[in-house]
């Protein structure tokens, strides 16, 4: 179910699916930050196919349609205290890299979603550094997913998540560093009670091919001590 | 970039100003249109479903958020999710498979779009010629022919699951050729 509803962000950002399906996708992005993030990107994307086939239209429509916009009235504002619109924003900082004015953007929304307080300033010097890299994380059997920012010339990352159900009592979730040297322990991840996590941490990644996720008891351990959850290329 | 001026007019429009809504038509109308035709075909019902996606765009600009996107990435998916809800209503599904079971949708791009879309044109065109033959393929039938990917699976004589992954990883690398949100 779940692994079905990510791999929709290409065709639900196309209109390529039934009604049904697609309002079953929009229930699940309501929820789902990672997805949201690439649904903005993907949308903003399928928005510049269209100017590929751009054709003026008849003369006479424009006066048709100021005609009836004269006689109708606008819907008014809306606000929305909703999960999508924090989601959207924190997208923008993964996506826009090097986008400083977005950033701004970015930090608001995490400072007013109460996270950790030196988030938001770390994440925002972060996430602007030239040098900064994403990896993405999926797992195909949960909702799992998570992308991580590195920046190797400040040796920190930050990490957003959602998906880490409760790793059970006594357990946590566990970052792993994949190189030729087999997991390196990259950091202890925390989620919050929905299992969403936005954190940075001193991050190395440099001899990594992969990062990986594992549960681990509590403390975390020096080697993997089970499966890998979700892993992505570095 | 022309998206600044388009947020701008769109944030007038929400205030109810009808001159930003005449310059947002004149600088948003041609892609609009071509993308509308291109989906229905028909130019009657392009002009039709054209005014209604202005007329929901008016209508709901108060409603507009940046951190919803560009301007014009929302007015361009009004469009195209209205063009594809009439189509999928108006036709058969069955006809338009077999339509465009024989048609090249490489070769729909009008030549008379206007000049002002010409930088974005050749940079989309650049891009989609980054993707491989399958993926331009399963992308121009989904979005330029309106299909969802279960017709796409048709068309392509391929699985479903291929031609969801197809459309995803093909979108992700158009996405990054073109660098959408770096700017």
């Amino acid at each position: 179910m779940s692994e079905d509803l990510h791999t929709l962000v290409g065709v639900y950002a196309l209109d390529a699916l039934e009604p049904l399906e697609r309002r079953r996708f929009e229930a699940h992005l309501d929820g789902c930050v990672t997805c949201a993030i690439d649904v903005e990107g993907l949308t903003a994307t399928a928005a510049l196919l269209a100017s590929a086939v751009a054709e003026a239209p008849p003369a006479g429509l424009r006066a048709q349609v100021l005609a009836q916009v004269a006689e109708t009235r606008q819907d008014p504002p809306v606000v929305r205290p909703h999960n999508i619109r924090r989601v959207s924003r924190l997208g923008r900082v993964f996506m826009s890299v090097a986008a400083a004015t977005l950033l701004v953007v970015g930090v608001v929304a995490l400072t007013t979603r109460g996270g950790g307080s030196s988030v938001p300033g770390e994440l925002a010097s972060l996430v602007a550094a030239p040098d900064a890299q994403l990896v993405d994380l999926r797992d195909q059997s949960t909702d799992l997913m998570m992308r991580v920012v590195w920046s190797p010339s400040a040796g920190k990352g930050a990490v957003v998540a959602n998906g880490l159900a409760d790793p059970g009592a006594g357990h946590t979730y566990q970052m792993w560093a994949i190189g030729a040297d087999g997991p390196q322990p990259a950091g202890l991840l925390e989620p919050d009670d929905k299992g969403e996590l936005v954190a940075t941490m001193d991050l190395d990644l440099a001899g990594a091919a992969m990062v990986g996720v594992t549960v681990e008891p509590a403390g975390g351990s020096p080697k993997p001590t089970t499966t890998v959850l979700a892993s992505g290329t570095v | 970039m022309r998206g600044g001026v388009e947020g701008q007019l769109l944030q007038q429009v929400a205030q109810g100003d009808r001159d930003a809504f005449a310059q947002l038509y004149d600088l948003v109308s041609p892609r609009v249109f071509g993308l509308v035709r291109t989906v229905v075909r028909d130019r009657a019902m392009a002009e039709e479903v054209t005014q209604e996606v202005f007329l929901q765009v008016w209508k709901q600009a108060p409603r507009f958020r940046p951190d919803m996107g560009s301007a014009t990435a929302w007015i361009s998916t009004v469009a195209h999710r209205r063009a594809v809800d009439r189509v999928r209503s108006e036709e058969a599904s069955r006809a338009r498979l077999q339509r465009d079971q024989r048609m090249d949708m490489t070769s729909a791009p009008g030549p008379e779009s206007a000049m002002l879309d010409q930088v974005d044109r050749q940079r989309v065109r650049a891009a989609l010629a980054q993707l491989t033959e399958r993926q331009r393929r399963a992308i121009e039938l989904a979005y330029y022919g309106g299909h969802t990917y279960e017709e796409v699976a048709v068309l392509l004589d391929i699985p479903v699951g291929t031609a969801k992954t197809r459309i995803r990883d093909g979108l992700i690398r158009l996405r990054d050729a073109m660098g959408v949100g770096d700017e």
